[in-house]
Parts: structure tokens; C-alpha cells; sequence
């Protein structure tokens, strides 16, 4: 790549509609963003705002849209790039940890024997080794959420999406998750795009934070964040300052932010 | 810990049976009739015709049972599944399920005793025919009600409908095809001794009916703890299946 940060993920003149009994409901306008490969990316914004709207474009969930979305210079539904961590996670109540984890790549009809080995190294570097016969009524929020995050590392994706990865954890473990999240950035050089409510979690973790309008949803404002994935940031001057210039943002839209 | 926990559910087995024949006794006490014979007389019956008389009734009225609830679970899970799944279905079918479900199958025994004869075939399609009721529209409201966000992440892994099925639909709504087979059991036990009082000379229906018209109430008690020994039977084995195939629940 040649220090030249590559652009991952497109996303050009987005807009979706849902229908509602021959009412047209629009859910995002206008949506302009881009990804650099290895990059890790907040979004933040008021509920309803469409982010998940969002997501499931990107995961090729929801292919009525219009405007263009290049993953690496494919279209969603043609990569499977990009794996999905929806906001309670997603796991399957009956399913184990282990059946959890091994489900992707069961559907992706990889033998067997590869998915043992696999699903056994992954769970072994998240730490979960030990509960892959528990099923996830029996793990706490923190646990859940690693499953989760194990689950999608396992099909060894480009794109980690995550919607509101830790919005129901306690603050303390919450901190840990984003310790957590950030190592594994490091460790795998994951593009990883995630939502969130909170202005702090976006200050931590994000290197670019869009900030999203309400109904219909826009990207009204790019932060670049250089404070980013450093673990000694918080509780720092500039972190605070970054915090509450977000948090002016947010607030204040309607007074020029944009 | 597994044994502590099979000797207690035994214990709280013995104790519902004590309980019931002590009430059991009292009532034959208290009323006094020829009709109600005391529980000890209706246990001795009991053991003294199982084998002669009444095992070959009991095998008949399983084989019935048995039968009609497998073809019910077999129709009704999959329609059930999909209905549920798919709304443009549902828009299409409810109607037709909510204008055929209330109307008593059991008025259509004349037509299929014309139809299907006598034997087996017209009793099973009638069992069958309530019970996948049951379980159609029960599996149907349990796929209906599914938590959008299991099938969302799962499709979100490229999954086939055939997949979907296997690993979301069917294992969410098993909790709740057991408990519709549950209470389809019941049923099915109330509609097998009707079918079982006309035009056969088979089956524990049968049996409670002949003793009762001879008078032979000894026997016709000891007709009624046979079925109901088939219904617990019936009923601890799909404790067990809910055990072993729905662990997640109350793991």
C-alpha cells in the first residue's frame, strides 16, 4: 500500500425510502462518507436517524437504495466483506457459544474440520474457550458482546460493522469493551464502523466521527479525530475539549454547526 | 446432582398420587354409589386385567394416538413455520384458518366414518385434524412473534430460507410446539375416546363404554387409570423431549 491509506468503503449520494400503506418514509438522504482500509469510524446521532437504516445497506441486508456503496469496489450484496454486530448482539438464545461462533462458517459450507480448528483458535484469543457450551442466557453483557465480536473475527471479515456495540453494558465494562475493541483493531487491522449514543465512546475510539441529522438522516458534519486509540486519552484535556465540541455539535445544530 | 434431582420429581410424583387417591377414596365414601367404586377395588381390577384385557386395548388406543399426533406435528410445524414467516402468506391463509379452526371437527366423524370406513384411517384423520389445528396455529403465532433481529443476523451471514429455517425459525419455536403438543395431547385424548365409542371393538374408549353398559364399574375405573397412565406416560415423554431439545431455556 505504500503508506498511501487506500479507501475502503464508497458511499456516494445514499438515500433509502421506506413505504409505509403508499406513504413514502425517508429514512437517509444524501449519505456521503468514505473509509480508508484500517480505519475505525464513530456515527453518531439522534434515534431514528436512520443508522441502522445504514447498516443494513452495508451488510446487504437492504438493497433498496439509491446512490452508489462500493465495499473495496463492490457492491454489499456481491462481497462478503462485511460482517454485522447488531445492537443485542444478535447471538442465538438456543444455540452454544461454540454453535454460536461456528454458524457462519457453517452456512459458508467451509468442511468441518477447518471450522473446529477455527472456531477453537478464535475462541481461544477472545478468552471464551472456557463457555463455549454455556448458552448466552448464562453470560454476562461483556461476554455476550465478545461472542459476538467472535463470531463475525471467525469469517475473517474487511468491514466490522457494529451498532451500538456497548449501549447496554455498565459504564465500567463498557470501558473494558472498548479496550477490548480497540486491541483487536490494532491486533487484526479491521476496518471496523460503528454506532453509537455517546459522545465519549465516539471521542475514544473514533478517528473520524460522522455526525448524522435527524430524519431523514445526512451526514451533516466530519470530525477527525486524532485522540483516537490511545488508551491514556481519557480523562485528558484535549479528550474533554474533542468531547464537548462534539457534544456543542450535536446540540447545536440548528445554530450553524453545519 | 442429577439423581437428587430424579428422586425429588419422583417424590412429587408419588405425593400428586397419594393425594389424588386419598381425595379419590373420600368421594367414594362420601357418595356412596355402585358408580363410583373406592380406588383399592379399581387398582385391584386393574392389575387383575391388565395383561388379559386390558394391554390390547391400551396398544390399539397408542397406536391411535401415537400416530395422529406425529402426522399432526409433521403437517402442522412446517405450514405452521411458513405462514408465520412469510406475511403474504398469512394475509392469504388467516382467514381460512380462523373461518375452519373454531368449527368442532368432531361433527365430521359421520362423514369420515362414510368416507374412511371403520377402522383406523377415520379416527387418525379426525385426531389428526384437531390436533395440527393446535400446532399450526400455535407455531404459526411463535414464528410470527420472532424477534426481527435473530433473522436479521443471521441473514446477515448470507443465509439460505432453508437456513433461516434450520437455524432460527424452527429452534425459536420449538418451546412452543411443545406446549401446543401438550395441549394437543389432551385433546387428542378427549376426541380418542369419542371416536373410540362408535363402530369399534377396540381401544380403551371402547372398553370404559362396554364395562360401563354392563356395570362393571370395577373394570370401567380400571378402563380410566389405564388412560390415564397413557396420557402421564405420554405426557413425561415430551418432558423429556422439551428437556433434552430445548435446554436453552431453562439451562
Amino acid at each position: 500500500m505504500g503508506g498511501a491509506k487506500m479507501t475502503y468503503l464508497t458511499i456516494e449520494s445514499l438515500s433509502v425510502n421506506y413505504r409505509h400503506d403508499n406513504q413514502i418514509a425517508p429514512a437517509l438522504k444524501d449519505v456521503r462518507l468514505q473509509l480508508s482500509r484500517g480505519s475505525i469510524a464513530a456515527i453518531i446521532g439522534p434515534s431514528g436517524c436512520g443508522k441502522s437504516t445504514l447498516f443494513s445497506v452495508l451488510a446487504g441486508l437492504n438493497r433498496q437504495y439509491e446512490g452508489q456503496v462500493l465495499l473495496d469496489g463492490k457492491e454489499p450484496q456481491d462481497t462478503e466483506g462485511a460482517a454485522l454486530i447488531l445492537q443485542e448482539y444478535g447471538l442465538l438464545p438456543w444455540k452454544t457459544v461454540w454453535d454460536n461462533v461456528r454458524l457462519g462458517l457453517q452456512i459458508k459450507k467451509i468442511p468441518p474440520a477447518e471450522i473446529t480448528r477455527r472456531v477453537e483458535e478464535m475462541l481461544g484469543q477472545l478468552g471464551l474457550l472456557s463457555l463455549r457450551k454455556r448458552f448466552p442466557v448464562q453470560l454476562s453483557g461483556g461476554q455476550r458482546q465478545r461472542v459476538a465480536i467472535a463470531r463475525s473475527l471467525v469469517l475473517e471479515p474487511e468491514l466490522l460493522l457494529m451498532d451500538e456495540p456497548f449501549s447496554s453494558l455498565d459504564a465500567l465494562t463498557r470501558e473494558e469493551m472498548q479496550d477490548f475493541l480497540l486491541q483487536i483493531w490494532q491486533e487484526t487491522g479491521l476496518t471496523i464502523l460503528f454506532i453509537t449514543h455517546n459522545i465519549e465512546e465516539a471521542v475514544f475510539l473514533g478517528q473520524r466521527i460522522f455526525v448524522l441529522s435527524e430524519c431523514p438522516g445526512t451526514v451533516v458534519r466530519e470530525l477527525v479525530n486524532p485522540l483516537a486509540g490511545d488508551y491514556s486519552a481519557r480523562g485528558k484535556m484535549e479528550f474533554l475539549a474533542m468531547a464537548n465540541d462534539l457534544r456543542a455539535c450535536l446540540r447545536g445544530r440548528a445554530k450553524g454547526c453545519v | 446432582m442429577r439423581l437428587s434431582y430424579l428422586s425429588g420429581k419422583v417424590m412429587h410424583i408419588l405425593t400428586a398420587v397419594v393425594i389424588l387417591l386419598a381425595f379419590w377414596q373420600v368421594l367414594a365414601l362420601i357418595l356412596h354409589t355402585p358408580a363410583l367404586p373406592p380406588p383399592g377395588q379399581s387398582l385391584i381390577s386393574f392389575f387383575q386385567i391388565f395383561r388379559s384385557n386390558l394391554l390390547v386395548h391400551l396398544e390399539v388406543s397408542f397406536y391411535r394416538i401415537a400416530v395422529s399426533l406425529i402426522i399432526a406435528t409433521v403437517l402442522g410445524v412446517p405450514l405452521g413455520l411458513f405462514i408465520g414467516k412469510n406475511k403474504k402468506a398469512d394475509d392469504f391463509l388467516a382467514p381460512l384458518i380462523y373461518l375452519t379452526y373454531p368449527i368442532p371437527k368432531v361433527v365430521f366423524l359421520p362423514l369420515f366414518l362414510i368416507l374412511m370406513g371403520i377402522g383406523n384411517v377415520s379416527k387418525i384423520v379426525l385426531i389428526s385434524l384437531i390436533v395440527f389445528y393446535q400446532i399450526m396455529v400455535t407455531t404459526r403465532d411463535a414464528a410470527r412473534n420472532l424477534q426481527r433481529e435473530y433473522v436479521l443476523s443471521v441473514q446477515s451471514l448470507r443465509a439460505t430460507q432453508l437456513e433461516l429455517y434450520r437455524h432460527v425459525y424452527f429452534p425459536a419455536c420449538l418451546p412452543a410446539i411443545l406446549t401446543s403438543l401438550r395441549l394437543g395431547l389432551g385433546t387428542a385424548m378427549a376426541v380418542l375416546f369419542l371416536v373410540e365409542t362408535y363402530a369399534t371393538r377396540e381401544g380403551i374408549g371402547f372398553f370404559i363404554m362396554d364395562s360401563w353398559s354392563s356395570l362393571a364399574y370395577d373394570k370401567m375405573f380400571a378402563g380410566i387409570i389405564a388412560m390415564g397412565l397413557m396420557g402421564f406416560l405420554l405426557y413425561l415423554l415430551l418432558d423429556v423431549c422439551e428437556k433434552i431439545l430445548c435446554a436453552w431455556v431453562n439451562p
